[in-house]
């Protein structure tokens, strides 16, 4: 322990801890601008300065290591007056009108609506008005006026990338942005570019986000002091009033968040002192306040949809499903919570339906993942699974909470962000995924019919050897693995809920529930599967219009608006809390389920649901490519939807992030059949017919062609296709 | 690339040789290709933001292909003192540029630096690496003639 004294306060420290630490634990205030919980100290601003006893100049707090009998002062004039001078300099080149202006009472007063114009001027032209780090320091140091002529940097604003847009006459060079990018996340979007005078952020080469490989994270936009960075949906919703705690239930991870509320409207969703991605980042708020989101039950009433009254829907939901009672077929998306997984349960037992399947892409062998359990020398195989898009949650954390760096290798034919930054990646044939594994931890020379390189191999075996082995891979993706027993593999199911559905149990794969032929009414609860026959009654539930013809829709609330739990990969129950009253007339999944079940006189208290074995699909056949089809169909799970719609299909950003909704074709193969980019093609197989837009990408292998699952697409898998274009 | 991949060999891949590498691939390419960049990102596994980063704080890197000779004239105050923004004009004039440019043949970059340390040959010019002390405007013609002479041949 280090004994030193801040403000003629006496304080004990620990080795290592940085002045400035030390202060705010005690609660004793420096002003701070480039500082970052987090992130490592860069002394940029010169705002957290204190005197030393002994030291001629005042030290920068921040990157000031404690010393045994220190003398530390951080508030005397000569400081203060420094402080004002460096804050000074900084707005100099930061657009501070409204700062130092005396009228700044009145004209809030006044100029509401002044904020919504297109250059940022002033505060009172800015999104972050009232949110920002340099009004509270101009505040807390009391500057009135700037001594030196103003620089404005004059550039465009960058509003040409999805989600947040960048103003960098705003920016003030502090580096929290970079930082974060390159230190937490990883990535190195952003950085410094040019020198002197002329220094700015950027990417390199001036490309845009997108161009760049940037996932659109937030993290760098949470970090801005200013207004700089913003949020392109929030921008002008005006400051939240209040946040909820709660859970991001778009996948499996189930990170906690902030939503942050103005009246009953949801602002935006940030992280909880943690890292996201950019589905619980810019994903929640516009999914909430969609504007093709049914809020009032609508009831088919001969060839017209008309708006009815919850009684009038329960009414015909009750009458249908005590007219087909076991011949009903119930479909639930793994999106609900656990409270309406109960209920759906419940209901089944009662009707005693023996039809109730899920979408969640299950394993029988799925356990908790045991985050804490990593120990020693690890080293991860990742198949067939792209952990940056889908999981970059688990990925950083596996990344950093180790002691010893961990090594990364990628066995997947197709390119992602995450073959550039791991330490190996084998790319092999399509479909000879575990081959490679097999080469990989095989004892005796084996025959090395994959396309990875022997050399390659040999550099694999090398990085496995005396560690601690764990293979990642989504089952959806790759099935039939089969490793050696100390290798110990994890399972990455990307819909959350996925251990709760497995420990109740389902009847039936999707598929075969559609091939079923008893069944009468089907009741769809947040999922719309492509059907392949007529049904007497659909009932949808749903938050948003499904593409299937159904005859009576009960429109219910999204995570955002109900209370209840979810239970993540880890095996963790997470709360899920209401931040905002259900929308129009929209009502929570357990409500609706709990009062059709009152008027089915069934009772749902104390009555525990009987588990269900769980039945998953047979694999399909490994076929090989002929001449009557000679394509490779790659078909991935989409860890981008909620409740069965794509996020790219509901919002622009997504859609240009990500593009489900696409077929991607490698360059070559499109060359050779002639496909261009954005033009409609037909992907035929066995039992297949599907139309997609295509993009040409060179991340697919050649011959083949890559979708993201999606119900509307039926029953479709990895298998050999003819590819035709569209005329 | 073959020539930069030799390059990332020479420095056994190593991140914190950035800079070396990268002054090796201006030697090879008297500039910095784009392509050259993205492929180190690749191979070291550094971001490109990063690079291009070091590469534009540097003033001894350039991003834009540079001509065959690079003609730098001191702007220190010594030399400025002794006329080098006379001197400085006239090649300009000569060379039909700005400084920062290279001629439409791609046979002169033109670069100013703020000072070469060797002030009591003040005004300086270097061409190629080679010094010329006590440069006057007269002077400079002759001085440049040379390169053409030696490009007609």
């Amino acid at each position: 322990m280090i004994k030193l004294e801040i403000d003629k306060k006496e304080i004990m420290a620990k080795k290592g801890e940085t002045v400035l630490e030390v202060a705010q634990r005690h609660g004793i205030y420096i002003p701070t601008l480039c500082y970052q919980k987090d992130l490592v100290p860069y002394g940029g601003c010169r705002l957290c300065i204190v005197e030393v006893k002994g030291w001629s100049i005042p030290v920068a707090s921040c990157t000031l290591p404690v010393e045994d009998g220190m003398v530390v002062k951080t508030d005397t004039p000569r400081l203060k007056k420094l402080r004002r001078f460096s804050l000074q300099l900084i707005l100099s080149e930061h657009p501070h009108a409204c700062l130092i202006c005396d009228k700044e009472e009145e004209c809030a007063k006044y100029q509401e609506c002044i904020e919504k114009s297109a250059v940022t001027f002033g505060c009172k032209f800015c999104a972050r008005n009232g949110d920002c780090e340099l009004q509270e320091l101009v505040e807390k140091l009391g500057i009135k006026e700037i001594p030196f002529e103003f620089s404005y940097r004059n550039l465009e604003i960058e509003k040409f990338d999805p989600f947040f847009e960048r103003d960098y006459n705003l920016c003030i060079l502090c580096g929290r942005c970079v930082r974060m990018c390159q230190e937490v996340r990883g990535a190195g979007i952003l950085d410094f570019q040019h020198r002197g005078p002329e220094t700015l952020v950027g990417t390199a080469y001036n490309l845009s986000h997108l161009e760049i490989g940037c996932q659109f994270c937030g993290a760098c936009v949470d970090v801005c002091p200013t207004g700089a960075l913003r949020d392109r949906y929030s921008k002008w919703l005006g400051l939240p009033e209040r946040y909820v705690k709660t859970t991001c239930a778009l996948c499996n991870i189930g990170c906690s968040i902030k939503i942050n509320v103005r009246a009953n409207t949801v602002v935006s969703s940030t992280p909880d002192n943690n890292q996201i991605c950019v589905r619980g980042r810019f994903g929640i708020a516009p999914l909430v306040h969609h504007p093709k989101r049914i809020i009032s039950p609508m009831l088919r009433k001969g060839e017209r949809l008309v708006e009815v009254e919850w009684e009038e829907a329960f009414d015909f939901v009750c009458t249908k499903l005590n007219e087909y009672r076991a011949k009903t077929g119930i479909l639930f998306s793994p999106q609900l919570t656990i409270e309406a997984i109960n209920s759906v349960y419940g209901l089944a037992d009662h009707l005693q339906c023996e039809k109730l399947a899920t979408t969640s892409a299950l394993e029988t062998n799925l356990k908790p993942l045991d985050l804490k359990g990593f120990r020693g020398d690890l080293v991860f195989v990742i198949v067939n699974t792209d952990m940056i898009s889908d999981f970059s949650p688990l990925l950083l954390k596996l990344r950093s909470q180790q002691k010893i760096k961990p090594a990364f290798i990628v066995i997947d034919a197709v390119d992602s962000k995450l073959t550039q930054i791991v330490d190996l990646w084998l790319r092999p044939e399509l479909g000879k995924e575990v081959d490679v594994l097999k080469l990989l931890f095989a004892q005796k020379k084996m025959k090395n019919t994959t396309a990875v390189s022997t050399q390659d191999i040999k550099l694999g075996k090398d990085l496995l050897k005396k560690k601690n082995i764990y293979l990642l891979y989504n089952p959806y993706n790759i099935k039939n693995i089969t490793v050696p027993k100390y290798v110990k593999k994890i399972p990455l199911t990307a819909k959350i809920n996925a251990l709760k559905i497995i420990d109740m149990g389902v009847d039936s794969s999707t598929m075969d529930l559609l091939q079923d032929k008893n069944i009468d009414c089907l009741y769809l609860l947040g999922t719309a599967p492509k059907l392949n026959r007529k049904y007497k009654t659909i009932i949808v539930q749903d938050c948003f219009p499904p593409q299937v013809r159904f005859d009576l829709f009960l429109p219910t609330a999204t995570f955002a608006e109900v209370n209840g739990s979810v239970v993540n990969i880890e095996g963790k129950i997470k709360r899920i809390r209401k931040a905002i009253e259900p929308l129009g007339k929209s009502k929570s999944d357990d409500w609706i389920i709990a009062q059709i079940s009152k008027r089915l006189n069934h009772n749902t208290k104390n009555r525990k649901p009987k588990k269900r074995k769980t039945i998953i699909s047979a694999i399909a056949k490994n076929r090989k490519v002929g001449e009557k089809y000679p394509i490779h169909l790659i078909v991935r799970e989409n860890s981008y939807s909620f409740r069965g719609h794509r996020l790219s299909d509901l919002m622009k950003g997504f859609e240009r992030l990500r593009g489900d909704g696409y077929v991607r074709v490698n360059k070559r193969t499109a060359k050779k059949l002639r496909v261009k980019d954005g033009a409609e093609i037909k992907i035929i197989g066995r039992t297949l017919n599907l139309v997609m837009p295509a993009r040409i990408t060179e991340d697919v292998p050649e011959n083949s062609v890559l979708v993201y699952y999606h119900p509307s697409m039926g029953a479709v898998n990895s298998q050999p296709v003819r590819v035709e274009c569209v005329h | 690339m073959k020539k930069v991949e030799n390059t990332l060999r020479e420095h056994r891949y190593q991140r914190s040789r950035i800079i070396q590498i990268l002054q090796d691939i201006q030697v090879e390419f008297n500039y910095l290709p784009k392509e050259a960049l993205e492929y180190v990102s690749q191979r070291l596994k550094m971001s490109l933001s990063k690079i291009y980063s070091i590469a534009t704080f540097y003033a001894g890197f350039s991003l834009n292909p540079r001509g065959k000779h690079l003609c730098t004239v001191c702007m220190g105050t010594a030399c400025h003192v002794r006329g080098a923004a006379n001197v400085l004009d006239r090649i300009e004039e000569r060379l039909g540029i700005t400084s920062g440019v290279t001629t439409s043949d791609k046979l002169f970059t033109l670069e100013t630096v703020n000072c070469l340390g060797a002030c009591a040959l003040a005004p300086i010019v270097v061409i190629d690496g080679q010094y010329h002390g006590q440069t006057t405007v007269d002077r400079v013609d002759k001085l440049l003639d040379k390169y053409y002479e030696k490009k007609d041949k």
